[in-house]
């Protein structure tokens, strides 16, 4: 029997419903990259503050940790993390490249070519699982941060996987993502604006779309978590450093 | 019916898939104006020579060192004054507005200050002669692993100086000497390059590369230097056993010419690998980094070892400095001894910058020392001794040292406080304990009622200051002779006060205006209204908030001999309570004073052109701020939400708070005119914040009046004001909001759009919050 007209309209209605579905949701079914996926389930950022990870299970905690600060003013001024870091050798690791921005600073190929040196000395770290860069880049400063990518990806070593933090908004209400080439962007689902002097936002309008941001998510120790993690790498964030926030207090939580 | 049950599954198993997250942040951070520095002194170069100005309890350590060598009837020497102060740090980058070159001027001025910066360093200068040679590296050095520690973790610690400067500096001259010796173009000196730069790739502890033996047929000298290149990559490896007994190997070679630094190497590989060795360290407690004693004290002894030959090589001064390292670790009572009497003097100290470093060293980590030497016991009595004690110990030595911190430390209640002023008062000009001394004389008078005395005093000395640049010294006299003030003309004599550094909210905020003003986008403009002006110091704020009433503050405003800028933000701030007091006669006083764009609006008016005014200008508040207040940028919006003002005036977070700290009512404001102060702060402190207080006024004004043509601007800016002024959330008492809009917001928004929905302040209000 041939198809009606009528079925074909409700089949068409179906299939663009079923696709509009995955636009709003399209995080419902994240899909790792290959690259990272083989990473441990959860990841430890260190941030700058002395922390001892010797304990952690390695098979389940990857650590990031922060390797250096990158302040791009008239020049590049690079400061290597101060804070010790002891981690197991087994530990999988990546260093997190930090950039950050003074007043006046100058956008320009120089610089970011200096940028790109001092990233790699990160990149070139014996035993490393992926390489983090870390730039809260104002909408001024992304066709910067995008060129940065583009040389950063086209110097470093070829199968080291490239990852990104990225602020929520540009995983949900932003598409400025699109064709970076890193193999993920981190939605980091804490200390987010709206008001940074009172109340802490309620909102819960950060809907992920953006497919760089799907295979992973960004917590921190003391705030609310999303509720849907499954199926996604998380990166955590101790507010208070590890030696407070333990992991084995995340591992309750994680039950 | 199927497709749409579908379609209405497909939606509904999306939506519940929605992630959800919660926010905050942190900072910014403001720093308040400073008028008397108690951390460290004015000008340390003056200090140095023994300018010692008014001694604080929050001194460095290496400023009471160089303190009490003067009070101890020393000075600094030459060679010591070179070490000390160190020079300040340079900016990251030099200050030059690069928004008037074009692209290329950039990019070269860049070179040249990367260059500059190059050449400024010893890693730099290495890297330039090295270029000479062979052509830069091309890429980073690809190392196999990362160095373990000596139980198998990774340790990154950057903080660790692996390769300090002396290094590169050696491998310069080395590689400077070895071109002369096989030519530029030589295969040798290609060879020592590439082993040095093996060396230096482990510089970042996070590789450990080694370089190749020298060839057989290579040259003695060749072998020689790479025997020693092999030792110290291994020694920057961390690989500190093996790299203790390469370099003694070296040691024992007296045909290399790296011999005399063997057994000093090895000494140091020891000390390396006991810190490495231990085991017990909490690197979060701040305690002192632990290592293994014995072998600690098996570098103490190869050390002491090498310093008892009769020519210790590479030279005693070397070995004697990396000795010290070991014995205030192990020995600290006799290194504390050995350093304090060394800096106290009177006579230089040979040591001098080791020992400062050791002295800091020791208070930093709060190391016991059972039997504290005289000048670790006078910094003591610095920052935590009793009255008493500094007292006594002054009896019993009347040691000058000790007369500066007794009388600093006594108050009024002490049975020895007048003894303390008259030795005051022996003490001359020429002293360096005089201006501390002079000081706490007069504080100490004017809390034990001889304010006449105080006044008589300070009445001497103040004149000659006026004439020289601000310090401390003279912004703390000004606050004394500000308390004995005998009437309200003498308290605004007084009261003014020169910054001596800036960096609070307001004083950003004026900043932001002067850059506004001169355009200026990638430097900070010249702004002589932050830099140069005078201003108030919480004491004189405290008293004009609380204190003073409106006749007072309009006085003041008045007062010619005030500067303009003071005078402004008095009037600012005094017309802004007689609003909110719907004072109308001293409105109408005031606004003739106002600025000029601030009278355009407000007319003296005490109603609705007022609160347009107060709208349209989110510095305006009813209170001044210690420092530069938030009223001298009146005009200027702020970034971070420090618009008009909160209820009650100061909560935390809220930047530049008015001074609230509760003050005696000053002898200068008679009890009626305190009353009448006390009245009015009472009403105003009742009122709604500042966004609520206006806000209302301006619905009741707008019902009252719904033609007048700035009602719709007046409530567009109330919707702003709801929006980016201090804010009074509803709480319900855990901290958290119950309420993410502000009630006159959503009024003034509510009553805009049903009003005045095509008036163009309606469409530039499309939300409300």
């Amino acid at each position: 029997m041939r198809p009606t007209p009528a079925i074909w309209s409700h089949l068409t209605l179906a299939l663009a419903a079923l696709l509009c579905s995955f636009g709003i949701r399209s995080d419902a079914l994240p899909h790792p990259p290959d690259s990272l996926a083989s990473l441990p389930p959860f990841t430890l950022w260190a941030w700058e503050r002395r922390e001892d990870l010797r304990a952690i299970d390695t098979r389940r905690f990857a650590v990031a940790y922060l390797d250096q600060t990158l302040t791009v003013g008239f020049l590049v001024d690079r400061q290597p993390r101060r804070d010790l870091l002891v981690l197991p050798a087994s530990a999988v690791r990546m260093p997190v490249v930090r950039i950050e921005t003074a007043p006046g600073a100058v956008l320009n190929d120089e610089n970011r070519d200096d940028l790109v040196r001092d990233i790699l000395l990160s990149a070139h770290e014996p035993g490393i699982a992926a390489l983090q860069i870390d730039f809260d880049a104002t909408r001024s400063q992304r066709p910067f941060y995008r060129d940065l990518l583009v040389a950063l990806r086209r110097q470093m070593p070829p199968h080291l996987p490239l990852s990104i933090t990225a602020l929520a908004s540009w995983c949900s209400a932003d598409d400025w993502l699109q064709g970076l080439p890193v193999d993920e962007a981190v939605p980091m689902m804490f200390r987010m604006e709206p008001d940074r002097r009172r109340a802490p936002a309620t909102a819960d309008d950060f809907r992920i779309r953006e497919p760089l941001c799907l295979s992973s998510v960004g917590v921190s120790t003391t705030e609310p978590w999303p509720s849907h993690l499954a199926g996604k790498r998380m990166y955590v964030f101790a507010d208070n450093g590890w030696h407070i926030d333990s992991t084995s207090e995340l591992e309750r939580r994680l039950r | 019916m199927k497709t749409r049950i579908l379609i209405l599954a497909l939606l509904l198993a999306a939506l519940i898939l929605a992630p959800v997250g919660n926010v905050e942040a942190c900072g910014p951070f403001f720093e308040d104006e400073v008028f008397v520095s108690n951390t460290q002194p004015d000008d340390l170069a003056a200090f140095s020579k023994g300018q010692l100005g008014i001694l604080q309890a929050g001194f460095d350590s290496n400023e009471y060192a160089v303190a009490y060598r003067y009070l101890n009837g020393g000075k600094l020497s030459a060679a010591e004054l070179r070490a000390y102060p160190p020079p300040p740090p340079s900016p990251l980058w030099p200050a030059q507005d690069w928004s008037k070159m074009t692209p290329t001027q950039v990019a070269a001025a860049q070179a040249a200050e990367r260059q500059t910066q190059t050449n400024s360093q010893p890693a730099g200068i290495w890297l330039l002669a090295r270029a000479k040679y062979l052509p830069p590296l091309a890429s980073a050095v690809q190392a196999q692993s990362f160095p373990v520690d000596y139980v198998g973790n990774i340790v990154f610690d950057d903080s660790y100086l692996n390769c300090p400067d002396p290094a590169f500096v050696t491998a310069t001259l080395t590689l400077t000497k070895r071109a002369a010796t096989w030519g530029a173009q030589s295969p040798y000196l290609a060879d020592w390059i590439h082993g040095q730069d093996a060396v230096f790739s482990n510089c970042a502890g996070k590789s450990a590369t080694s370089p190749a033996p020298a060839a057989p047929d290579s040259p003695a000298l060749l072998k020689a230097d790479r025997a020693y290149q092999i030792a110290s990559a291994t020694f920057y490896a961390k690989q500190f056993d093996e790299a203790a007994k390469q370099f003694a190997a070296i040691a024992a070679d007296q045909s290399s010419p790296w011999a005399p630094w063997g057994q000093y190497l090895a000494a140091r590989a020891t000390v390396r690998k006991a810190f490495a060795m231990g085991k017990a360290t909490d690197p979060y407690s701040g305690d002192l980094a632990t290592y293994d004693t014995p072998t600690m004290q098996h570098a103490q002894q190869m050390l002491e070892a090498l310093l008892a030959q009769p020519n210790p090589m590479p030279s005693r001064a070397i070995v004697r400095d990396e000795l010290n390292f070991v014995l205030i670790r192990t020995d600290p009572e006799k290194r504390a001894a050995e350093l304090c009497a060394g800096l106290a003097g009177p006579k230089p100290d040979a040591n001098f910058l080791n020992d400062l470093q050791d002295l800091s060293w020791l208070l930093v980590k709060s190391v016991s020392i059972k039997n504290p030497p005289p000048l670790l016991a006078w910094i003591s009595a610095w920052r935590s001794g009793t009255p008493v004690s500094a007292f006594n110990a002054w009896q019993q030595n009347h040691a000058l040292p000790w007369l500066v911190v007794a009388i600093a430390k006594a108050g009024p209640t002490d049975a020895f406080a007048p003894a303390l002023v008259d030795e005051a008062a022996k003490i001359t000009p020429d002293s360096p304990a005089y201006d501390t001394v002079f000081y706490h004389r007069v504080r100490l008078l004017i809390a034990l009622k001889r304010t006449d005395e105080a006044r008589a005093l300070l009445d001497a000395a103040l004149p000659a200051l006026h004439s020289q640049k601000p310090t401390s010294k003279r912004n703390a006299l000004l606050r004394e002779r500000m308390a004995v003030a005998r009437d309200f003309k003498e308290f605004l004599e007084f009261a003014p006060r020169n910054t001596l550094s800036t960096g609070s909210e307001g004083a950003e905020d004026l900043q932001q205006e002067c850059n506004q003003d001169a355009h200026a986008t990638n430097a900070n403009a010249n702004c002589p209204e932050v830099t140069q002006d005078l201003w108030f110091d919480d004491d004189a704020a405290a008293i004009l908030n609380q204190k003073a009433p409106l006749s007072l503050l309009i006085e003041a405003a008045n007062t010619a001999t005030l500067p303009q800028n003071l005078r402004q933000s008095l009037a600012v701030m005094a017309w802004t309570r007689a609003v909110l007091l719907q004072d109308a006669k001293s409105v109408a006083a005031l606004a003739p004073l106002l600025p000029k764009s601030l009278q355009a609006t407000a007319g003296s008016s005490a109603d609705f052109p007022a609160d347009l005014a107060i709208l349209r200008n989110p510095g305006v508040r009813p209170y001044l701020e210690a420092g530069i207040p938030r009223v001298a940028s009146f005009s200027q919006f702020d970034e971070f939400r420090n618009n008009w003002w909160c209820k009650p005036w100061q909560e935390e977070g809220q930047g530049n708070g008015p001074s609230l700290t509760p003050q005696p009512a000053p002898a200068i404001i008679s009890s009626d005119l305190q009353a009448l102060a006390d009245s009015e702060y009472k009403r105003l402190q009742q009122l709604p914040d500042s966004a609520a207080v206006i806000g209302q006024r301006v619905i009741d004004y707008a019902n009252a009046h719904p033609n007048d043509p700035q009602v719709p601007e007046a409530l567009a800016l109330t919707v702003r004001a709801a929006h980016y002024a201090c804010q009074t959330f509803n709480s319900n008492g855990s901290g958290n909001s119950t309420s993410n809009y502000t009630p006159v917001g959503k009024a003034a928004f509510e009553f805009l759009h049903k009003n005045y929905p095509k008036s163009p302040w309606t469409a530039k209000t499309p939300y409300y919050y």
